[in-house]
């Protein structure tokens, strides 16, 4: 049941970005980073954001993944990306501003609010003799998953509401007040396009650093970047042996969970039913052992990296070296060049 | 006229990972018998402890059918507290599953489950302690972390007993301990199938403990059902054990060698005790002619 966990979203296989060392991967990063950020200071300037998108288009090509597979992993975050924009249009007012549009004001009547109150009520009428009403039919439709989500939403505008006519019910129907105007200025226009392309391209680049490396890999090359801090004497070493062993044990783990709570449950521990007292016991009866069993994991792991000649705080060395490639120097190379070329354009 | 506890007809399971999917049994027919000891050997990855989880629901049948003690185990629904209760399964290892603080609250963690009085809950712990040789007097107030590992194992097994299943399921219930520990625990797996009258069933890839304990073996390789019968006929199929990865006991095995060098061992010898007066009979014959 477990078994369908993925573990980091790495799709093996064997085109440019996936030969790519994974400390150039991470290095490139960073400097796209770098880049958004001094971009970022020259208002109009279009090219660095077409150089970034051309490059995400090229990165997603020469990853070999599907656009289909990175699609479904951005469309979520695409749409809150575009809600969270969208107030940008309208309340960037600082620096010179030139009105583009300016939408409303609209006038509102108390009259008009408390109509759309009452159609509002009808509606919830409707819901809530949905789901009492004893038809088979209109049963099976209160059981859909969106419609069970819904409920506590629904309380809560449902209160807020009742809370809203309890503070203006002695206000005259007739009384009218302004929703707007709301203006969007150029600037607004500008850091709407701008942070949307900074978010999607930024997200991609790391969608596909994640994709076409194994997390192993990662780790590997975030530690050799990181190893100037040893001059700090920062245990770097140490840190990433940490992170290899737990990102090694996951699987072993999940493995552990699966076996006791099948045996558990052949004991009659039951996570689904029951008391809430029964519950607890039944999940108590699977994590006393499994963080036992966790304990003498790490503990004969421990025996085990001793009895192989580890020492805290020494540096280890690698069993295959990774060096960097022509492909690796010749990729940094033209990506920095036509980055920074794209300021001069 | 006893009918099967347990029935298996043209059962299919298929494992599904994302996209791919994996038959783990293709087309198993089986049945097993009230109060037997049965044994399903095969080697590792051949589906043995994927069927015996479908003996208690843990995972079902992707198609077939299987009816365990007059429960049906269908894809979908049926009643799985009863099944669970019926059928005990002891899987791997299952000293790391105990957490009670003594060994008392851990053995009543499956009988409190059944809706018991509290003295019947006693009862019965006391009882599954007894039959696995760990007096109460002495026990139910101990941790069972500092017991030793097959003790540990025994109060593995007690807490399965205290459920008072009909049917025993035993993975692999001896890997890892000495071999004292083993004899240990063989002679309160019989004691159990013989005087509380429990269908035992074993899982296992050590062909003498099977050969000791079972009476009915069922072989499987690569999720097909291969062969089944007495242990007796099994062992004998040496080539057959070969080509599904097992071999024989090591007696079977050297009573094959001798009779392949010539000696006429006769094919239904099977116990030490047999084989020891099988070849002490030859011996009287050799010096007969000797002196003659």
């Amino acid at each position: 049941m477990f078994k369908n966990i993925s573990l980091g979203i790495y799709y093996p296989g064997n085109s440019l970005l996936h030969r790519l060392q994974a400390r150039t991967k991470l290095l490139l990063l960073a400097w796209f980073t770098v880049y958004i950020v001094i971009a970022n200071n020259f208002i109009w300037h279009f090219a660095p954001y077409i150089v970034l998108i051309i490059f995400s288009f090229i990165g997603i090509v020469s990853s070999g993944i599907s656009l289909p597979h990175v699609w479904r992993r951005m469309r979520l975050l695409l749409l809150l990306m575009l809600l969270g924009a969208i107030p940008t249009l309208f309340f960037t007012t600082e620096g010179t501003v030139r009105p583009v549009y300016t939408l409303g004001p609209f006038p509102v009547s108390f009259a008009q609010l408390r109509w759309a109150i009452v159609i509002y009520g009808m509606l919830l009428t409707i819901y809530i003799a949905l789901l009492f009403l004893p038809i088979p039919a209109l049963k099976n439709i209160s059981h859909h998953l969106w419609l069970n989500r819904m409920k506590i939403p629904l309380i809560v505008i449902t209160l807020a509401i009742i809370v809203l006519l309890w503070l203006t019910h002695n206000i005259s129907p007739t009384t009218t007040f302004l929703v707007g105007p709301f203006v969007i200025t150029d600037l607004g226009v500008w850091s709407f396009l701008s942070i949307s392309t900074v978010f999607i391209v930024l997200y991609i680049f790391s969608l596909l650093l994640m994709m076409t490396t194994s997390p192993i890999a990662l780790v590997e090359g975030l530690t050799m970047l990181l190893t100037p801090l040893r001059l700090l004497k920062l245990p770097v070493d140490d840190f990433a042996l940490m992170t290899l062993i737990a990102l090694r044990f996951i699987p072993t783990l999940i493995d552990e969970v699966e076996q006791l709570l099948k045996a558990q449950t052949a004991r009659g521990a039951d996570y689904a039913h029951g008391t809430i007292r029964e519950r607890s016991q039944s999940l108590l009866a699977l994590l006393i052992p499994l963080l036992h069993g966790v304990l003498r994991r790490a503990s004969d792991l421990a025996t085990a990296l001793e009895s192989r000649g580890y020492e805290v705080g020494s540096q280890q060395t690698r069993l295959h070296e990774k060096r960097l490639g022509a492909l690796d120097y010749s990729v940094v190379a033209a990506v920095t060049i036509i980055t920074i070329g794209s300021f001069f354009v | 006229m006893t009918y099967p506890i347990i029935s298996v007809k043209n059962l299919y399971h298929t494992y599904q990972s994302g996209p791919l999917q994996k038959a783990a049994l293709v087309d198993i027919t089986m049945e097993i018998e009230r109060g037997s000891c049965s044994a399903i050997i095969g080697v590792t990855g051949s589906g043995k402890s994927t069927l015996v989880q479908h003996f208690n629901g843990l995972l079902r049948p992707t198609s077939g059918a299987l009816v365990v003690d007059g429960v049906n185990v269908k894809a979908k629904g049926g009643d799985l507290k009863t099944l669970r209760q019926r059928v005990g399964i002891l899987f791997q290892f299952p000293e790391s599953q105990l957490f009670g603080h003594t060994v008392y609250a851990d053995v009543a963690f499956g009988p409190r489950r059944l809706n018991l009085s509290k003295s019947e809950v006693r009862t019965l712990v006391l009882h599954a302690l007894d039959a696995v040789g760990l007096p109460p007097r002495q026990f139910a107030q101990r941790s069972p972390f500092e017991l030793s590992g097959g003790q540990r194992r025994r109060v593995a097994l007690a807490g399965i007993l205290a459920m008072s299943p009909k049917i025993l399921i035993l993975d692999e219930p001896t890997t890892g301990l000495d071999a004292d520990g083993r004899a240990e625990f063989y002679q309160y797996i019989l004691h159990v199938q013989q005087k509380d009258a429990v269908t035992v069933i074993l899982v296992s890839h050590d062909m003498s403990e099977v050969a000791l304990l079972a009476d009915q073996l069922f072989v499987l390789h690569n999720g097909h059902l291969v062969a089944q019968g007495s242990p007796r006929a099994i062992f004998t199929q040496d080539t057959m054990l070969h080509e599904w990865g097992l071999i024989e006991p090591p007696l079977s095995e050297l009573l094959l060698l001798l009779r392949k060098q010539g000696l006429a061992i006769p094919e239904r010898v099977f116990t030490l005790d047999e084989a020891l007066s099988v070849l002490q009979e030859l011996r009287t014959i050799q010096h007969e002619r000797n002196n003659v």
